[in-house]
């Protein structure tokens, strides 16, 4: 028997931007309305055709915007499709998103009531099963608080507990396996067996592949919206994964992912290198005031300028200058092409190229930059002098933190910058670290959750570049507030230690922002401690508390985006 | 006909849900302000005797027969139930965007859960208006015992505009402000603050037409269960019992008219809101 079937359906959604036009150009009334010709619309689904029979457990792959969702919703009924039949035989029970409809004055307990009775179960049932619901969700002794009082987790349990006791036929399933703590999340999965065994149809959406080719039957493959490949799971997961490395990830983001250069090369340093059609012939760097100096002020606006002779006659070179630590972390590495200035030819004679940097983020320390004229496909170097020139950015910097980053802490003080000179113990020196502090946890205070939103406060992990990153952060002082220090070091998937900061630790609720992010494609992560007092080592310390990628539109390499124009004097 | 009982049969099944929204909202409304649950009987007391200033001491209106306070008073409170209604299931729909977006149950359920809710906020203004009639020595008849049946008429007449205005609300966001327009000028055409025998001295045919706003009925039908004798101070243009009969014909009619619209406009909330 068919629990579930398809027939031909589609989506179409209609995009509503808000422009500043005035009604007039608009029309009066909104094109839904009116059935005006729509200009912005798209399918989401288009033709679909599914059949599940009694029983399956069925998984549905693609990439992101692929229509996985829009698919669940329908099924779900919350969607309707715009064309197409859609046949569900059977109580549909939803695992998609967890916790709709909590209210945060209500108590837990009310909660459950509430949260039941939205997912259809009635007054009965939900009294039978309370005692489960609560033993499941772990939350007992939480129940008569009000839902302010829970910490991000204990929601998502508390949503789960309740979603997986409705009565169901089909339950369908969208990202939930990374719900809670390893062993929460064994528990869900024992549960979700344990449907199998009951003989429930499930349908489950997820990105863990491995999960899908041990619980599935038989997985779809959705790509824009369409149905490319359906069968069994090994064969469509490696479908899926092929197709991945087509197209890969956020297109963009994927294929600049596994270009983009993290390190230098420090063996070619010194040298120089190119078939010569152009030499470089001086380099010279300046300062804010124009003055000529290798030793600038962290943030300072810098320019390099770059003289060459052209020997002989060439076609589309590009220029590029790019910067690294000592040590040889990238930090930028933009060029005339990246950025999509295209030079048509160099004559015989003489000239330069100059790039200004608005503001060098990057903190006290040594660098070096190399300079370089390439051919037009960036093969080979008609010259180039690697980790040729150094500069110096004076100052301070002990714990040889990389950049300089724009923040706002909010709720913000006086003692914004405040530095913590006692902070002994914090963890400096990454690069040159194998072996990274070890997580310590404390009685006293507790991280209950380290979230990172957009501007707009989704939760996300893909940033871009350039985009306000907001991480925000929940305390538990089990002692009150105490001289608590907070210390916050970001950090590239590598262990280089792109930046800290620290603040006196007052109140339960933190947020840090960065406003437009600078880093530029990777991965990165968050590290987080909390001193107390003048005590050296840390009260409570967790590695990787966050974890996020950044994707960055352009090619550049590096870690920082530097923003920078070019100039040129061509002969 | 079958449209109907299925209608009835989904409300019946999820009747907890209309009933356990109702109790949140009106939880979440007044955990927070001090005087709590108060508010439910103060503004529309507050709201009598600013009518009151404004209407006898300002404008020296008066009515025969009963003190103005109690004429007001009989009809303010029934409206406060109906306006607050109407006013908070507008955007019933469009603020409750995370239920509609990522749940599924029968979306009629919003608008009455708000109806319910004003209508449980509602009561104890009703035993205070009570208390307050006894107060001023109104005897009650036997008439009184149609007050339910009275309340029950508003609460349909209330639930179709809830409908209406809700869903059409998330296919033309300005219907909010026309919505609180309307309701504005449907209380000055009513006779709230004025009697009926003022309308009738206007002209005949504008009291035909007048007679047509179905709360011409509700707040007689309030004032005769209320008052002893009211009944004899209406207009002679005024059959009571065909206004009654037109008012319960209307009210249902908006009831249906109601559920059809919500019907046409459902499918289409989760991607609009």
């Amino acid at each position: 028997m068919q629990t579930i079937r398809l027939e031909n359906v589609g989506k179409r959604f209609i995009l509503t931007h808000h422009d500043h036009k005035g009604w007039k150009d608009k029309g009066f009334f909104p094109a839904h309305i009116t059935g005006q010709k729509i200009a912005n619309d798209f399918w989401a689904l288009r033709g679909i055709n599914m059949e599940v029979e009694q029983g399956k457990v069925v998984g549905i792959v693609g990439r992101n915007g692929a229509g996985k969702s829009t698919l669940l919703n329908i099924l779900a009924g919350i969607s309707t499709p715009t064309v197409g039949k859609v046949e569900i035989n059977g109580r549909v029970s939803c695992l998609l998103t967890l916790g709709a409809g909590f209210q945060d004055e209500l108590t837990g307990r009310e909660n459950i009531y509430l949260n039941s009775s939205i997912l259809g179960m009635s007054r009965n049932e939900t009294n039978n099963k309370y005692h489960s619901i609560v033993d499941f969700s772990e939350l007992d002794g939480f129940l008569d608080y009000p839902l302010q009082a829970y910490s991000q987790g204990m929601r998502v349990r508390l949503g789960f507990s309740i979603a997986i006791h409705m009565e169901f036929d089909i339950l369908l399933i969208d990202e939930i396996f990374s719900v809670g703590d390893v062993s929460f999340q064994k528990k869900c999965f024992d549960r979700i067996e344990e449907f199998r065994k009951q003989g429930k149809t499930m349908i489950i959406v997820t990105q863990a592949l491995d999960v899908v080719e041990r619980l599935c039957e038989e997985v779809f493959l959705l790509e824009n919206g369409e149905i490319a490949d359906k069968g069994h799971p090994q064969k469509v997961v490696n479908r899926y994964l092929e197709l991945l490395k087509e197209k890969k990830l956020p297109e963009t983001f994927q294929r600049r992912y596994s270009k983009v250069k993290w390190w230098a090369d420090k063996r070619s340093w010194e040298k120089k290198e190119g078939s010569k059609e152009v030499r470089i012939t001086d380099v010279l760097t300046y300062n804010s005031r124009g003055k000529k100096t290798d030793r600038f002020k962290t943030k300072e606006a810098v320019t390099v300028k770059v003289h060459f002779i052209v020997e002989k006659e060439i076609e589309e070179p590009h220029f590029g200058i790019a910067i690294f630590r000592e040590d040889g972390v990238y930090c930028y590495g933009p060029n005339t092409s990246f950025d999509g200035q295209q030079i048509d030819r160099l004559n015989k004679g003489e000239g330069f190229f100059s790039i200004e940097y608005k503001s060098l983020l990057l903190m006290p320390g040594k660098y070096r930059f190399s300079a370089a004229i390439w051919d037009k496909n960036e093969v080979w170097a008609y010259d180039y002098h690697a980790g040729f020139y150094k500069f110096e950015i004076i100052g301070n910097n002990n714990d040889s933190q990389l950049l300089n980053l724009r923040y706002n802490w909010y709720p913000d003080y006086l003692w914004k910058k405040f530095t913590i000179p006692r902070l002994l113990g914090k963890p400096d020196n990454f690069s040159n670290s194998n072996n990274p502090p070890k997580d310590k946890d404390t009685s006293d205070i507790e991280i209950s959750s380290i979230e990172l939103l957009d501007l707009s406060g989704n939760s996300k992990t893909i940033f871009h570049t350039g985009e306000d990153l907001k991480i925000k952060l929940c305390f538990k002082f089990f002692k009150g507030p105490q001289d608590y220090y907070l210390w916050l070091g970001l950090f590239r998937s590598d262990d280089v230690y792109c930046h800290s900061l620290s603040k006196k630790l007052k109140e339960e609720v933190v947020y840090l922002i960065y406003p437009s992010l600078p880093l530029l494609t990777g991965d990165y992560y968050v590290s987080l401690g909390i001193w107390q007092g003048n005590q050296k080592a840390p009260l409570l310390y967790k590695h990787k508390a966050a974890v996020f990628k950044v994707s960055f539109f352009g090619e550049d390499h590096g870690t920082v985006y530097l923003e920078h124009s070019w100039k040129w004097k061509l002969p | 006909m079958t449209e109907i009982i299925s209608q009835v049969r989904t409300l019946i099944q999820y009747r907890h849900l209309i009933w356990d929204l109702a109790i949140k909202d009106i939880k979440v409304r007044y955990r927070s302000p001090t005087l709590g649950f108060l508010w439910a009987i103060l503004v529309p007391l507050i709201m009598v005797f600013i009518f009151k200033f404004v209407f006898s001491m300002i404008l020296r209106a008066h009515v025969e027969n009963y003190p103005f306070f109690i004429y007001l008073m009989t009809a303010i409170f029934p409206w406060t139930y109906f306006s607050s209604s109407v006013d908070t299931s507008v955007e019933s729909i469009c603020s409750n965007r995370e239920l509609i977006k990522k749940t599924y149950f029968p979306r009629q359920i919003i608008p009455l859960s708000v109806v319910l809710a004003n209508l449980i906020n509602f009561l104890p203004a009703l035993m205070v208006m009570l208390l307050i009639l006894y107060f001023f020595n109104i005897q009650f008849t036997i008439l009184i015992f149609l007050l339910p049946l009275i309340l029950l008429l508003q609460t349909i007449l209330t639930i179709g505009l809830a409908l209406i205005v809700s869903s059409l609300q998330v296919v033309l966001r300005d219907v909010k402000y026309i919505v609180q327009l309307l309701l504005t000028a449907w209380l000055y055409l009513s006779p709230g603050f004025y009697s009926l025998t003022m309308v009738a001295n206007v002209s005949d045919k504008f009291l035909k037409l007048y007679l047509l706003n179905p709360f011409v009925g509700l707040f007689c039908l309030y004032r005769i269960a209320f008052l002893r004798g009211f009944v004899n101070t209406l207009p002679p243009g005024v059959n009571i019992y065909a206004l009654s009969i037109w008012t319960i014909i209307v009210c249902i009619a908006v009831l249906l008219i109601g559920f059809s619209v919500f019907k046409r406009y459902e499918s289409r909330f989760s991607d609009l809101v």
